[in-house]
């Protein structure tokens, strides 16, 4: 835990829960891009509020709000700073584990931009832009590369 | 002609005056507003304005990595996108750069000690990072993605003088905000 983090969780229950949440969950999650979609589905997509039923057991609403608020941020700002390469393997990454054919979800992605709804609430705009239009050119890496395979062999 | 000039100047040399003079006048009301202004850097330093996002606009790496796919649909798109990703950073360092100078010269009207060399210094730094913006604005429209590249380090770097210059200027210029954190490992 470095200094950073705990002057952004207020409370002794938010640094715990944080930690909590990485070794439970986060950790075990394949890929930042799959980390940021896991976080973002814990948000109410009305209220934009964050709820984890088991954690708010243990440590309080407030506390898990602010522990899934902060790794929420940092993981979008980690894919902000990626390369377009890098962003190419979390793609990939999420892809494989997603479980769904990755022509569906490759056409699904790019029709919908689904994507847009994992950015947090309280991003800077400017760095949100760049990194939905880091994973919509690499979708479209992936696309053309799944169109012609050959190339990459 | 030369005694229009003679009158010109003189024109300037009575409304300096009199613009220093209303400046010590109103100086105590500039106390309290010097106590609550916002800090020069602070405006520059807002979130958005990270040092990273020009290096990412302006990647070389990216570009190589889009060119080495092969395809000119992509290098297409990705021309198209980081241009209007540049487009966007531009407008808004050029509207944020005006919004300082404004600041700057509404609290400038209130310094007791006002150093007439350093705010032209100043007035001159701003007006050069408002025409670079220009000039950058122009190459990302004509050239390649990472054209620009130099001209944003480059300007990054005057416009890290801002700080200095404004310090001269203006005593009090508190640290820039802290660093966004990095992601956990």
């Amino acid at each position: 835990m470095n200094q950073v983090h705990t002057a952004r969780l207020g409370n002794p229950d938010a640094l715990r829960a944080y930690d909590d949440l990485w070794q439970r969950t986060l950790g075990k999650v394949s890929g930042d891009l799959n980390r940021m979609i896991y976080l973002a589905s814990t948000r109410d997509y009305n209220s934009g509020r964050y709820h984890h039923a088991g954690l708010e057991a243990s440590f309080g609403y407030e506390a898990v709000k602010q522990a899934l608020e902060t790794a929420h941020q940092e993981i979008f700002w980690k894919l902000t700073r990626s390369s377009l390469e890098q962003l190419v393997l979390e793609l990939e990454i999420y892809i494989r584990s997603s479980g769904e054919s990755p022509e569906e979800l490759l056409r699904t992605w790019r029709t919908l931009q689904p994507y847009r709804v994992a950015i947090p609430l309280e991003a800077d705009a400017m760095a949100a832009q760049l990194l939905l239009s880091n994973l919509k050119l690499g979708l479209e890496v992936l696309q053309k590369r799944r169109s012609q395979p050959a190339n990459h062999l | 002609m030369n005694l229009v000039l003679f009158f010109l100047l003189a024109a300037v040399a009575v409304w300096t005056s009199v613009y220093f003079l209303r400046a010590k006048g109103v100086s105590a009301a500039g106390d309290d507003a010097q106590a609550a202004r916002p800090a020069v850097q602070s405006l520059i330093h807002e979130a958005g304005d990270l040092p990273f996002f020009w290096d990412a606009i302006f990647s070389e790496a990216d570009w190589r990595f889009i060119l080495n796919e092969r395809s000119p649909l992509l290098t297409e798109l990705f021309t198209e996108e980081r241009r209007a990703l540049a487009v966007q950073w531009l407008n808004d360092r050029a509207a944020r750069i005006r919004a300082v100078r404004a600041k700057h010269l509404e609290n400038s009207r209130y310094s007791q000690d006002l150093n007439v060399l350093a705010e032209l210094k100043l007035l001159a730094l701003f007006q050069y990072l408002i025409v670079l913006c220009g000039c950058m604005s122009l190459v990302v429209r004509v050239a390649e993605p990472t054209a620009p590249r130099k001209l944003a380090l480059h300007f990054e770097k005057m416009a890290g003088r801002l700080g200095p210059g404004q310090e001269a200027a203006i005593p009090h210029v508190p640290a820039p905000a802290e660093e966004l954190p990095r992601s956990r490992p």
